[in-house]
């Protein structure tokens, strides 16, 4: 079940009513088993046997491997614990996800992946390593525990979220009883707006250019092109949107989650790029890859070598996969190249007298960005696609050989993506409503800026974002980190 | 609690319960809400003018043509897949009685029970069969022994249904306006606002997309499966033996109930024809003829088999994809099966058939549908 369907608003309300009854009643102590069974009602709508055991077998394990690493003096225990712990998260993990690849598809657990798995794989690790730590104590209560790994808005596509941030805000939600209007008002926006962002856009764009990695065969050279821009715009709206939705689920319920991201195309730089997407995982990465392998700690060379390993690890999270490890590993080569050539290029703009600030220098740097981000996501949608890389660098082969300024080859490249006109305008329409919306809340949140409008733009606003989910509303696609 | 409930109600109830509301009222106004067997005793009694339901679920194109047939009892009937249904009344005058079946079938071993479940009384005394040139393939079906003609009509997802409505019209394919100047009779999304569906006599109107133009314009449908020999058009070197034992049982009925069967093998658009002669996979259609035709001279009711698979004299223009022609190419077909003498020389004439391609407006469209005003996007 995802956060768009139907059934699952028809869940939520009941959920919403639920936990904040218990609120009312002066029985808070009580939220986290409702969130529990909301878990559980969500997950047994569509869940595997395969996600119940796995996510089972990983919260057990996190919670009491967590208690022993804490009661234990002895170090050497503590590090048996730790790496007990890391067997079982990321046993599973491999052996669902990783097995075929790593063998070369001798070996395969022949379950389908549990959703998700990645997901709390890492927030269960995060939570063990900082147990070990010393960083955070380990939690007593299973049930606050278990609530928080499995929360059903972030179990399958995150926000990545620190399991003791999460039983915090659940233990503080036990003494509320009061009704946070504002926050729950944040919510619903926001959530209106990951809804429109998914459903009005993410779905219209998916359906526009998948064809290009499934089936590059059949459409143009120019299409290929035009594909790949529209795939750019397509992850980041399906990802977003979910993750909009997933934050406004949880200020309904006065649980604040993190933000995933903050306007990523209009990054000046890759380093800029990825302080502004995903960054629950980035953050993760930093603190669970990047800073013990010595982050910037050893010198420069190590710095960049370990760049370069931590990107790689996010491609391999992300999927297992060649194509997963070349959009990582790309991404690796960019910081590196961006950090080797950053003051040079600062020099040199300096010298020609043009400032950081002049607007054309920072439109020139934004469309800079985009194309190394697109170039890498064409491995990642290929990946996706269950392409091998031998299609990607086709893709890339017949982009450059087919390179054209004709118009009327654009046109046809659109209209075999079935990119008509009409489709084009509603298209345009929808993204100047997305981007506008998400720049004009810049200085806070795009929510904040609808609630801060008098009541009848708010309104407004809020319908034109039903409406466009209704009427302009794609058949449901299946959110891309799904698969992850 | 209560001002939060306020501004969920105000910001996303309302303009849900309205704009869904609107879509049910569409639904409901261009008949979508009609239950199958009601919508058959509609047609029975002459109350439906077009009819082409959109979420009526299960196979309901199957099952509706085959209710209204079998309880027409047409004494002159057509049977076969969609590339029959362009036959229509005005181009059989002479018929008593006519329901165009097309659609009602989708393999040829479906065909014999479908002829069995006609009450004695009811059965034809003409059968125009469509045999097509792909039931003879045995990488298609496998025609091992005579099926059972099992479709059916189930219920309709309602909520599924009014998204998709609301949908449809965010993507342009109606106006409400259309939908509220609906012609009577008309039942269905696409016949309300497209003029699309089957009408009175059982034949196809492909409605504004005909008249605006080809349904698939390029036939890039059809080239992409001869590309990759699917749907329908997968290659084939031999014809099915199976098949011909299946067509065997069908005369053997017609012989035994006094069906007279005229059979035509349905044409492809001719650069289509072209493609697959070209390519050289498709071995088994020329073979058809003689095949069939050994099959046609056992049997007392096979009166005739007309071989239009690679149909001269016709153009691209006036077909609305690859393998379906428009009015124009049928009403041809049926002066040139005419010329030729037999049963439908005594329903139809040249001079009919010849009047109506004249006056056709459209290269796709034999009568435009000026009975059905067309409702502006």
């Amino acid at each position: 079940m995802a956060l768009s369907d139907p059934g699952f608003l028809l869940l939520f309300a009941v959920i919403f009513a639920v936990w904040h009854l218990l609120g009312f009643l002066g029985a808070g102590r009580w939220r986290w088993l409702a969130l529990l069974a909301a878990n559980v009602a969500f997950y047994a709508l569509g869940a595997t046997p395969a996600l119940w055991y796995s996510l089972a077998a990983a919260t057990l394990a996190a919670w009491g491997l967590g208690l022993a690493m804490e009661a234990s003096k002895s170090r050497a225990l503590r590090r048996l614990a730790l790496a007990a712990g890391l067997a079982v998260m990321l046993g599973f993990l491999i052996a669902f996800k990783y097995l075929g690849f790593f063998t070369g598809g001798l070996l395969e657990v022949g379950l389908a992946q549990p959703v998700g798995i990645s997901f709390y794989t890492l927030q269960t690790v995060g939570y063990l390593i900082d147990v070990y730590r010393g960083r955070v104590r380990a939690q007593r209560h299973l049930g606050y525990f278990a609530a928080s790994v499995s929360f059903f808005a972030i179990l399958t596509s995150g926000p990545i979220t620190r399991i003791e941030q999460l039983t915090a805000q659940l233990r503080d939600a036990a003494q509320r009883r009061s009704f946070d209007l504002d926050g729950a008002s944040r919510g619903l926006v926001c959530f209106l707006f990951g809804l429109f962002e998914k459903r009005a856009l993410a779905d219209l764009l998916s359906s526009l250019c998948s064809i290009v990695a499934s089936e590059p065969g059949m459409v143009l050279d120019t299409s290929l092109l035009i594909g790949c821009v529209l795939y750019s715009l397509n992850i980041y709206f399906d990802f977003a949107g979910y993750s909009n939705m997933a934050l406004g689920l949880g200020r309904m319920l006065g649980i604040e989650l993190e933000q995933n991201f903050r306007r990523p195309y209009f990054a000046l730089t890759i380093r800029d790029f990825w302080s502004r997407w995903h960054l629950s995982l980035s953050h993760w990465l930093r603190d669970y890859v990047y800073i013990p392998l010595g982050g910037s700690r050893r010198g420069s060379a190590r710095t960049l070598l370990n760049l370069l390993a931590t990107f790689l690890v996010s491609g391999l999270w992300h999927g297992a996969g060649v194509c997963f490890l070349i959009w990582g590993g790309l991404h690796g080569l960019y910081q590196v190249a961006g950090r080797l050539t950053g003051p040079a290029r600062e020099r040199i703009w300096r010298r020609l007298g043009v400032s950081q600030q002049n607007p054309l220098l920072r439109l020139w740097k934004m469309a800079f960005t985009f194309a190394l981000v697109t170039f890498a996501w064409l491995f990642f949608h290929v990946g996706t696609a269950g392409g091998d890389a031998s299609t990607a660098f086709e893709i890339i082969r017949r982009i450059v050989t087919g390179f054209t300024l004709s118009p009327r080859a654009w046109l046809d490249g659109c209209a075999l993506l079935e990119l008509h006109p009409e489709e084009g305008i509603r298209l345009a329409a929808l993204l100047a409503a997305a981007f506008g919306l998400d720049l004009l809340g810049r200085n806070s949140s795009p929510e904040d800026w609808v609630l801060a409008r008098p009541a009848l733009l708010r309104a407004v606003i809020c319908w034109g974002l039903v409406a466009a989910v209704l009427l302009l509303g794609q058949e449901g696609q299946n959110f891309i980190y799904f698969a992850f | 609690m209560r001002r939060f409930l306020l501004r969920l109600t105000v910001w996303a109830l309302v303009p849900i319960v309205l704009i869904l509301s609107l879509f049910l009222g569409v639904l409901a106004r261009t008949g979508e809400l009609t239950r199958p067997d009601a919508l058959v005793e509609q047609t029975l009694s002459g109350q439906t003018s077009l009819v082409e339901p959109l979420y009526l679920g299960g196979e309901f194109q199957n099952w509706y043509k085959a209710q209204v047939a079998w309880a027409k009892g047409a004494k002159v009937l057509v049977l076969g897949t969609s590339r029959t249904m362009q036959i229509r009344s005005c181009m059989l005058p002479g018929a008593d009685s006519f329901y165009n079946g097309g659609g009602g079938i989708s393999d040829l071993d479906e065909v014999l029970d479908y002829l069995s479940r006609f009450e004695e009384k009811k059965l034809p005394r003409l059968l125009i069969l469509g045999l097509d040139q792909y039931f003879f393939n045995p990488v298609w079906s496998g025609c091992e022994e005579a099926a059972q003609w099992v479709y059916g009509s189930s219920p309709m997802d309602l909520s599924g249904a009014v998204i998709d409505a609301a949908r449809r019209y965010g993507a342009g394919s109606f106006s409400l306006r259309a939908v509220l100047t609906a012609a009577p009779g008309c039942v269905g999304l696409p016949a309300c606002s497209r003029q699309r569906g089957f009408g009175q006599d059982g034949s196809y109107h492909y409605g504004q997309d005909a008249e605006d133009g080809a349904v698939d314009l390029t036939f890039d449908d059809a080239r992409r499966r001869i590309t990759s020999g699917v749907s329908r058009f997968e290659y084939g070197d031999t014809v099915n033996p199976n098949a011909l034992d299946r067509l065997d049982e069908v005369l053997d009925f017609c012989d035994e109930k006094g069906i007279t069967v005229v059979a035509f093998l349905p044409p492809y658009a001719p650069s289509i024809g072209a493609i697959m002669q070209q390519s050289g996979n498709y071995g088994y259609i020329d073979q058809l003829p003689a095949e069939l035709g050994a099959v046609f001279a056992r049997h007392e009711s096979g009166a005739a088999l007309y071989d239009f698979t690679y149909m001269e004299g016709v153009t691209d223009e006036q077909f609305v994809d690859g393998f379906h022609g428009g009015d124009l190419v049928y009403a041809e077909m049926l002066r040139r099966m005419a010329a030729q003498g037999g049963p439908l020389a005594e329903l139809t004439d040249e001079e009919t058939l010849a009047a109506l391609i004249a006056g056709a407006k459209n290269p796709r469209v034999i009568e435009p549908n000026t009975q059905h005003p067309v409702g502006t996007v």
